[in-house]
Formats: structure tokens, sequence, C-alpha cells
């Protein structure tokens, strides 16, 4: 089996995010770039396969500008077989039909059985690529999957659901997005590393056009400082717990 | 005495002779061809040091003679002196039968009586030995019957010795003018007549056949320490006791670590010959104390039972790579990452084996070959990687801690003397942050230049590199040295002894060479020159707990205990017996503050206890304890919150004592201490 | 302005989020309530179905609750049709032919003002828009679902260990106890609490070391990295060890007696004293603030 693992390059999930002056991006001097971590799931989940079933192939491909190979040799290090880029001047501002547009090509070139993505990107958090790139191929696809496995007639796909996961079964060619791997993303051994410095990476024209579906960012606002938080010291409990519930619910919003 | 080997009887001896050491040659050469399958390491730098290290580890016994062991170790110093001075009589006792000379000396009243009192010693200590084996076993001490057959050719060689002394005087065989020996003197008047000249040639050759099958016995029993000692001893590291190998040329290796015996080095093969299973590394190994899978001369063993095992396949087929060390079936994994690298086991044991530079180098095969370490250290890998400290923390929040403190970074203050390198613990880790603040504060009132690297100080790569990530150590030091280089760094000040340590002993590994001392030997320096003045503080019990990368790894077991004697009001106590080079570790060091602790009991919560035992034996309960290392703080501090002790031991680092007690300024910190 | 809203049902009634979502858009214009009917539909299916009768009817725009399946929908939606999709709305407003929303961005780290083109489709988190009480359920159009792709669904695996708990790594509140609860008995009451909430339940190192939870549930360096929307950390001290495991949630509610706990320093609410005084009262208010809501 062929799998071709998408990947994003973001800032590492450790990097403490700042806005930029102008308010609308975020400073990208001193971050540390690396795999986005459902991504990097999608990585595992597909060597895991490759670990069992010994002919599998494993590619990767992420559109993005030449830093992205830095994310690509991470994914090799950690024992993928090919890796390529899909790059060009505007490939910076592709939203995510350009983006599913422009690993389309790549794609339809590697002619992968199974194409993995993360279920969303830690950057924009948005989710769109997975379900736009299956739809610019014309395949079906199942979001939120821990595992799959190849079976008589074709793959069987745990997808979390409330409560359980729903199993699925696609008989041909399918996109998963990954929300976990059974182990955690493999730490790369050294030889893996060393191999991954030497590999060559083709680059391919992202000659996607400009989609009409574009996202602009307005403004961007940095996190609330943790720390001053709102501490609640003597008094009556009761009246503590019904206000901290109240909180919760109409400024955290998170009940 | 003229030995009874007229005519006949010195080709039969000679026979005899050329058997038992041709048995021992035979064998010995194939071990030492076994070990030259090993990795080539110059370990011949420092003849100086190597010289005294035979005076006094090897000679004068000084590794046996440690103080929980003093009686059996005074047994076997007098078993070894006894077979030093015995083997040189029955080299003469030889020489004598089969070409009828003497070896120079022997002859001399010293000597007759030397041999004699020995004799004595050494049938003693092994009665004493024999009975402790039979009756008293040492709970880590591996009992075999190698041990018995040793005792007992000993104990044979000793009686036939006294009985051929005592028969020769009887027998009137002491030449005039030379002295009788004196136990066989004693002994002389309850023999006589033709009995006591048989018993004379029977005892001889009883002797001297025993001699010679205890020379082709030694190769394979674990007693060859009496042989290979010499050149264990000899051929130590010279490396600091805290460093680790240097992998060189890291970048162009086809393997990593020990995937096989040939990438142990000849002396750690060696190490396994000499291993007498004494079993002191185990005793104070806190891994295996606790319960853990971990058993340090196991360890040592298992290699060595490899080799045997399999030496003569690798000598066959040079090609061929054995069993991976790792995977071998006697170790596993799990034994390799229990260890804390403490140390305990390296300082007590009697022969100079380092244990600490098997476990990693197997590690190191683990972690670089395979990307087989446990989860939590991957991580923790990957924390150091990608943010510059194992607990993953943003890099950029490195330098918090210092803001609105008028610390300075070097960026700021370029002409700083020293650079205080905070390290990830007190950078990130709110509990010892209050112990940076400490140190801040008391370099301050000191009025030392010092700076600090704020967000471009990175992870020393310590916790990597004993997780057997060298690659990630050397990235690590790397970028750690290009910064010193930018700012002219010369002296750096840690208050982590991990920190302290790396940079001190393992950064000239790749060329970067500093003044390092620890914040302890600074302030102990400063108290001294009389830059710190104290005023007042609370009266108050505190124990102090050795960090193991302080005291066993860099020998610095004085200056803080000098600091806080230097406190007033600090009534220091040890934590009898584990203390000084005893110590017993925390459970963090090795990356195992990172790493899951299973199964058994926690490390920390076994010192906690200890303590506590200590202050009820001295009768006073101590109201802290004192580290010097946040590490050790960490685990301090977990392990009296698991006991539900808070409030009666708080732990806390020797720096805050000392800032709590500084004059002047009270706008100090909320501090534990 | 004509606005679809794409329901999802719970048992027998629509899921608050669609009813909430309804209540909004009907203000905004002609709204059309969409369900897709049948159970355990492939998302590629209902998308097909959707964009079928998107063409048609020309919705300006989608909303959709932000649940997993919802998500899913939209973005595949979206793609069939060629329009911007904004995922996990917070906040809508409009500014001429556009949609303006706000949206959580870099794992919630910043919170984002952003801009599409109408029409447009978005998923909205829960509890984005009032609903008043006693609000009518919406009238519903029934949608068949359309082609699946071959995709074929074969059987649902309930979790069986977790006792119908989602999984700590993905749930979106955890409840977590440490040595202050003082023993497993102390789990009792954090049940209930993470009960009412829906909650994960989460460990501190000290808490499985010693047995009183399984080792799965630990939370920390040597356990679990989690980041849920909200923590609460009950008896937790807050070491170093147990911080680098959850300080990237995003809202931290600490308990605990100790006032110089650590845990404060890093809480967005926190309350000093008894857990076991607190933990039971605000089991109550959750309950009390989640059906007032």
């Amino acid at each position: 089996m062929k799998i071709l693992v998408c990947l994003k390059q973001v800032p590492d999930s450790t990097t403490r995010v700042k806005v930029a002056p102008d308010g609308k991006s975020v400073v990208t001097d001193g971050v540390t770039w690396s795999i986005s971590p459902y991504d990097e799931y999608a990585i595992e989940l597909a060597l895991e396969h490759k670990d069992a079933a010994g002919d599998t192939v494993v590619g990767v491909v992420t559109a993005g500008g030449a830093r992205s190979k830095d994310a690509l040799r991470q994914a090799l290090a950690m024992g993928c077989d090919e890796a390529s880029l899909v790059t060009g001047d505007a490939v910076g501002s592709l939203g995510a039909l350009g983006t599913a547009a422009a690993l389309r090509s790549a794609v339809l070139d590697l002619r992968p059985d199974l194409v993995l993505c993360g279920k969303q990107a830690s950057d924009d958090d948005q989710g769109s690529v997975g379900p736009a790139l299956a739809e610019a191929l014309g395949w079906p696809h199942v979001s939120v999957v821990t595992k799959f496995a190849a079976v008589d007639g074709g793959l069987q796909i745990w997808k979390e659901t409330e409560g359980g996961h729903e199993i699925w079964k696609a008989p041909g060619q399918v996109l998963l997005t990954v929300q976990k791997s059974e182990k955690e993303p493999r730490y790369p051994s050294l030889p893996g590393i060393m191999k991954a410095k030497k590999k060559e990476i083709p680059e391919r024209p992202a000659d996607a056009p400009q989609d009409a579906a574009t996202i602009e960012v307005l403004s961007m606002e940095p996190p609330p400082a943790r720390g001053g938080g709102k501490i609640f010291k003597d008094g009556d409990v009761r009246a503590h717990a019904t206000e901290l519930a109240t909180l919760l619910r109409d400024e955290a919003k998170v009940l | 005495m003229t030995p009874p080997t007229s005519g006949a009887g010195a080709l039969v001896l000679l026979v005899l002779a050329a058997a038992g050491f041709g048995a021992f040659l035979y064998r010995a050469g194939k071990l030492y061809r076994y070990l030259r399958l090993g990795r080539n390491e110059q370990r011949t730098g420092g003849l100086g040091r190597r010289f005294r290290d035979e005076v006094v580890i090897y000679l004068l016994q000084r590794k046996l003679l440690k103080r929980p062991y003093i009686v059996r170790g005074l047994a076997h110093a007098f078993i070894f002196w006894g077979f030093i001075v015995i083997t040189i009589g029955t080299a003469d006792l030889l020489l004598n039968g089969v070409v009828g000379r003497r070896v120079p000396g022997t002859e001399s009243a010293v000597f007759v009586w030397a041999v004699d009192v020995f004799a004595v010693l050494v049938l003693s200590s092994i009665a004493l030995a024999g009975v402790r084996r039979a009756f008293f076993k040492p709970p880590r001490m591996h009992i075999a019957l190698d041990g018995y057959v040793i005792l007992g050719l000993i104990a044979v060689l000793m009686v036939s010795l006294v009985a051929l002394e005592s028969a020769g005087v009887a027998s009137a065989l002491v030449a005039r003018g030379q002295t009788s020996p004196p136990v066989g003197a004693l002994l002389a008047p309850f023999l006589g007549g033709p009995a006591a000249v048989a018993l004379f040639a029977g005892a001889w050759w009883v002797h001297v056949v025993t001699v010679l099958a205890f020379a082709a016995y030694l190769p394979q029993s674990k007693h060859l320490h009496i042989v290979t000692t010499l050149p264990n001893v000899f051929f130590r590291s010279e490396r600091p006791r805290g460093a680790l190998r240097l992998i060189e040329q890291i970048e162009d290796q086809e393997t990593f670590g020990a995937a096989s015996l040939r990438d142990l080095s000849w002396k750690q093969h060696l190490d396994g010959y000499t291993c007498t299973e004494c079993g002191r590394c185990s005793d104070n190994c806190p891994a295996l104390a606790t319960g853990k899978a971990l058993d340090p001369q196991k360890i040592v063993l298992d290699l060595r039972d490899l080799l045997l095992r399999e030496g003569d396949q690798l000598l066959k087929d040079p090609t061929a790579a054995g069993t991976p060390p790792a995977h071998q079936l006697a170790t596993k994994p799990e034994e390799l990452w229990a260890c804390t690298t403490c140390a305990a086991c390296v300082e007590q044991c009697p022969v100079t084996i380092e244990h600490i530079d098997k476990i990693v180098d197997m590690r190191r095969y683990l972690t670089m070959q395979e990307a087989a370490a446990p989860p939590e250290a991957q991580r923790a890998m990957t924390n150091i990687e990608r943010a510059g400290n194992p607990w993953g923390e943003a890099a950029s929040t490195r330098a918090d801690w210092a803001a609105g403190r008028g610390v300075p970074t070097f960026a700021e203050k370029p002409d700083a003397e020293y650079l205080y390198f905070v390290g990830c613990a007190a950078s990130f880790d709110r509990r010892n942050q209050r112990v940076a603040k400490a140190l801040a504060r008391i370099l301050g009132a000191a009025g030392v230049s010092f700076a600090i690297l704020g967000t471009e100080e990175t992870c020393n790569g310590d916790p990597a590199r004993r997780m057997g990530n060298e690659y990630l150590w050397q990235q690590q030091a790397q970028r750690n040295i290009e910064t010193f280089a930018a700012y002219k760094v010369r002296k750096v000040i840690a208050s982590c002894p991990h920190c302290f340590n790396t940079i001190a002993n393992e950064y000239p590994q790749l060329g970067g060479r500093y003044e390092v001392v620890h914040a302890l030997q600074l302030v102990q320096d400063l108290i001294s020159e009389g830059r710190i003045a104290f005023s007042g503080g609370e009266t108050e019990t505190v124990a102090y707990h050795d960090p193991c990368y302080l005291g066993r790894h860099n020998g610095i077991y004085e200056d803080p205990r000098a600091v806080m004697d230097a406190l007033p009001g600090v009534e220091l106590m040890e934590i009898e017996p584990h203390h000084r080079e005893r110590g017993f570790c925390c459970g963090a060091g090795g990356g195992r503050m990172w790493m899951e602790e299973q199964p058994g009991q926690r490390v920390n919560h076994r010192r906690v206890e200890q303590i506590l035992a200590a202050g009820e034996a001295q009768g006073t309960q101590p109201a802290k304890v004192a580290s010097g290392c946040p590490f050790c703080l960490i685990m301090l501090e977990e392990g009296v919150g698991a006991k539900g002790i808070q409030e009666q031991l708080r732990p806390v680092d020797v720096l805050e004592l000392v800032a709590s007690r500084l004059g002047g300024d009270t706008t100090v910190e909320r501090t534990n201490a | 302005m004509n606005v679809w809203v794409i329901a999802e049902r719970s048992g027998t009634s629509l899921r608050r989020v669609s009813r909430e979502l309804a209540a909004y858009a009907s203000a905004l214009g002609t709204l059309t309530v969409l369900e897709i009917t049948g159970e355990h539909v492939a998302s590629v299916a209902a998308a097909t179905a959707l964009a079928d009768r998107a063409r048609s009817d020309a919705p300006d725009l989608v909303l959709v609750g932000a649940t997993p399946s919802g998500r899913d929908i939209a973005a595949r939606l979206a793609a069939k049709l060629g329009r911007p999709y904004l995922s996990e709305c917070t906040a809508l407003e409009f500014d001429g032919q556009a949609v303006v929303a706000q949206r959580g961005m870099y794992a919630g780290k910043v919170r984002a003002r952003v801009r599409a083109a109408l029409p447009a489709i978005c998923s909205v988190r829960p509890n984005t828009f009032p609903l008043a009480e006693g609000t009518a359920e919406p009238s519903v159009t029934k949608v068949a679902p359309g082609d699946n792709g071959g995709l074929e669904f074969v059987r649902f695996e309930p979790t069986a260990s977790a006792g119908g708990r989602v999984p700590l790594t993905e749930a979106r509140v955890i409840v977590s106890g440490g040595r202050g609860l003082k023993g497993p008995e102390g789990w009792t009451m954090v049940e209930s609490l993470a009960d009412a909430l829906g909650a994960a339940l989460g460990a501190s190192r000290a808490v499985t070391d010693a047995g009183w939870r399984p080792n799965e549930e630990q939370v920390g360096q040597t356990g679990k990295t989690v980041a849920p929307d909200l923590y609460i950390a009950l008896g937790i001290s807050g070491a170093i060890q147990h911080l680098a495991g959850m300080t990237s949630s995003k809202v931290i509610v600490a308990v605990n007696k100790d006032p110089d706990a650590d845990i404060f320093k890093v809480c967005d609410y926190g309350v000093v004293g008894d857990v076991f005084e607190f933990v039971p009262a605000f089991t109550a208010a959750v309950k009390q603030a989640k059906a007032g809501s």
C-alpha cells in the first residue's frame, strides 16, 4: 500500500505565540517550526501501518515555502520513505481550496492508495484542507480517525465519535483526517536523521489558481495573560461556587 | 629448607608447573583475545595518577576500606597482602624446587616472619569469609561454588604451608644461621622423627600442587580479579567522573552506542573480568533498593557472560556483530532505564569498574539507533529540541523570573565577570525560580559582577546525554558554547549541579573551556572573603542532602557544609549513614526526572524516610532539608508532600537559607526558607 | 439574507447548538433549518445532498454547530460549493457582502477577527448565541443523504473502559484531582462534578503513583499532555511536572487550601479553600448554570 501524508509546518506548540505589530499576523522571528501535531499523529499512524506491513510506502507532502523542507525532513527522519514540496511564490497566500488544488496535483502524480491529513492544523485551526482535498480528488473522506487497518476488499477505519468509535469501510481510495495515533509520534532514530539529511526532496510547482474562498484576517488579539486570575478567598462557599459557575458560562464560555 | 625434589622430583615439578601455568596462559590468552574485540581506547594519559592509583587503590586497598565495609574490607586486605607475601614465598619454593636457587630476600628474618604472620591472618580471614558466606549471607553478594573453591584452595595453601614449615623445623631442615619460621618453630615440638620428614615432603608437594591448581583454575573464576585488578585500576578512566565519553564525528558513524560487544571498549570488557561479585555496587544502588529492575552488578556480569558466550564466534567472523548488549537475554531495557547515574556503584566499586558508561552506552544504542527510549523520555528530548528545555515550557519565557529584579543579561552588561547559567529548572519551575532569585540577591549583596543569557540560554543537554541522546547533547552544548563565545564568557556560575557538571566536565570535550563554579562554592568563597554579612536568622536544625552531581561526581562535599556552618542559627545535621559519598540519590538524575518510575517505591520517598530515620537516631528531627540542586529540591518537595509532612520538613536550597539571612534589604521574595 | 442552519439531532430533539443557531438566524432573514435523515451518514453523503440543494436555493450563509460532525460536513460542503468556510466561530457580524467572525487560532492562543465574502459557511461554537427559555423548536426540512462515495458503515464500538467518559486527551473539559483529595474516596465527589460537566477525569502523578487512580489518568510530564477548554485542578499544588502537561488549557480553575500553591500562578479562576466543601457546592452550581443557560 502507498500512503501519502499531507502535513503543514506551524509554530511549535511550545512556542509562545506573539501578535505582530501589524495586529493581524504573528511574529515569526525566533519561532521554532515543527509539524502540526495532528499531522504528526497522521505520520505515526502511517508508520505504524508500515511497521506492521513491510511493503507499505509512506510519502509526505506539504505546500509551503523553502522552510517547510525542515518539516519534511523531520517526517523522513521519523521513517517516511519519500517527501515532496509543493512550492511557489503564491503558496503562502493560498486558502484552503487553493492549498487543496495544489496538493491535488501532487497526489495525482504520486498515486497513493490512501491520503492522510491531520484533522486540523494548529495555526489556523480550520480543519478545511483535508475535506477540500478529498473533494478536489473526488474521493470520499472520513474525519477524526484514530486507527485504520487493511481488510479484505478495502480499508477498515475507526472514526472517533461521542462515546465510542464508528467503524467504516472504504472500498478504494480514501482520505482520512487523523485525530490521534495509538502511540505518541515517534522520536526519530539517529540513522533516520542522518538519512533524512541527505535525501533529495523534489519540488513541484504550486499550480493552483487563486481561489475565491480566501479568508482575510482583520485583527489578532493576544491571549489574556496567565496569572492575573480571579481568586476567590474567604467568604461563603456556596456563593463562590455559584459565581464561578456563572463566570465559566458567561465570561469564559466554557460550560 | 631444602625442597624434597631431588632427581625425578624436580622433573615432576617442572611438568606440573608447566601444566598449571600452561592452563593459566591458555585461558588467559583467550580472554585477552576476547577483550581485544572491544573498541580501542587510549587509557595511558596521566601516568603519575595511574601509578598513584596502583599504590592507593591496589596496594593499600583504599576502596575496600569504606565505611560500612570496614571489617570485611580488612579481612580482604589481609588476604590480599598475605597473598602478595606468600606468592613471593611460593615463587621461592618453586624456584628452589626446580633449579635450587632462592629468590633474593626470602631468606631474611623479616620475610620469614612476614610469611607466618600473614599465613595466620589469611587463615583467620578465610575462616571469617567462609562463616560469613555460609551463615550470614550478605544480601547482594553472589554466592556460588566458585567462592568456596577459592577459599578452600587458599586454606589448603595456608595449612600446607604451616605444616611444611613445622615439619621442616622439626626435621631440622632449617639451615644454620637462618631464621626459623616462627609458627613452624611453635608447632615443631609436636612433630618429630621420620613422620616429620614424610610430612615435610607431603606438605611441600600439596602446597606446590595447590599453587599450580590455583593458577590453572584462576581464569575460570571471578578470582581472576587477583590478576586483572592491577591493569583495571591502572587503566581507569581519566575523564572526570561526571563526564561521559564523547562520540567524535557523530554524524559519520554507522551505528550508535553499544550495538555490539565490539562497540564497548576493551576496558569495559576488562571491567567484566575484574568484577569480584562482591555486590557493593548493588548494595548502594537507589534503583535496586527501591525495587526497580536495575542491578548494577548484574549489568557488569551480563556483559562479561555475553562476551564469554559469543567471543569465539565474534573472533571467527570479523563481520559478525553478535547480540546487541541491550537485547541479550539477561539484560532488559527497563534495567538500563532505571539508572539515575548517581554513581553510588562507581563510588563503591573496589576495583574501579565503570558502571555508568556501560549503561549509557547501551542507552545510546536504544535511543539513537533504535529510537526506543521510553515515550516520556522521547517527549523530554523533543521538548529540549523544540523549546530548549525538557519540560516544554515556552522558550521565550525563560528569563521571566528575572523581570524587575535588576538581573542584567549579557547583552545588557557585556563586561560582566560571571555568567550565571540559570538552567531550565530555575528558569521555569516556580519553586526553583525562588532559588534563582535568592542567588541573584546574594550576588547583588556581595557585589559580584554577573549577567544571565536570558532567552539565549538553552538546556545544557545533560538530560539528553544521560538518556543516551549524545547527538542532541552535542547540539545543545554547541549552541551554548557559541553563545558563550559571542559574549566572551570566561567564568560561569551554575546553581544546578547538572549544569555545573556538564559545563565544567563535558563542554571541554567540544572545546568549551571555562572557569566553572557551583553557586555554593562561590558563596563559600564570598563568605570567607567577608563579602557577605548576615543579620540573624531563625534557629533551626537543617539536614543537608548531598546532590550526586555535586558530591560523588565532583567531590564537592565541604563547601555546602561550610556555607551552612557559617549561617547564623543553622544547626547542620548529617543524614547518617546516607551522607557524603554514601549520599542517597533523590531519584531524578540520568534523565529520570522526566520518566515514569515503576515498579517499586519512588526513590525520593525512600530518601525522605532516610532523613526521618536519621533524625530519629540523632534525637532531633530537622525542620528543613537543604540541598544544592533543583532536581533534588523538586523530588524532596514531592517526597514530603507524598508523606504529608510538608509542614514538619521543608525542603529548601542552601541558597535560600543564605538569602533569608542577608542583612539590609527586606524585600525578600517569599521563599520556603 | 437567505440563511441555512444545518441541524443535528440528539435523541428526539434538536441539539441545543442547532436551536441556538436557528434562534439567532431567524432574525437575519429567511431561515431554512435542514436536517440530514438517517443515522451514521458519511459526511460526504450529507455534503453532496446539501450542495445539490444549495445550487438551486443559493443560501447566503450556512450555519452549522461546531461539533465534530458539523465541522466535517461544513468543510466538505464549502469545498463542493467553492465557498469560504470559517470554523469554530464565537461571534458573527456582517459587513456589506461579507461575514466577520471571531474565532480562535493557534490552539486558542490567539483570538482573531476574520472576514470572508458571502456566500459563506460558518461553524459556530455552542453557547455563542443565547437561547431564550421556552423557545419553540424550529420546523425542520429533512434532506436525504446523497452519494457516499462507496463508504460503508460497519458498526459502532462503544468505548469500554472509560465508563462512557470522553478520552482525556480529547476532552473539552477535564476535572483533575491531586493529593489534596486525601485518598481514592475523594473521587466520588470528583466524579459527580465530572458528570455534571461532561468532563474527563485526570489526576496528578502523586495520585496515580499512590494507586488512587489508574495510570491512564495521569496528566503531566510523565503522563498525558492535555489542552482542554476548561481544566479544573482540585487539590493539585502545581509542581512543574504537572503544569508541563496542562498549561495549554484555555481556562484553568484551581481549588486548593494553600493560598501560596503554585497552581494559583497559572490559573484563570482560583478558589482558596477546602476542596471537600467547595466541590459539592460547585457541582450543584454547575448543574444550575447549565440548566439556566
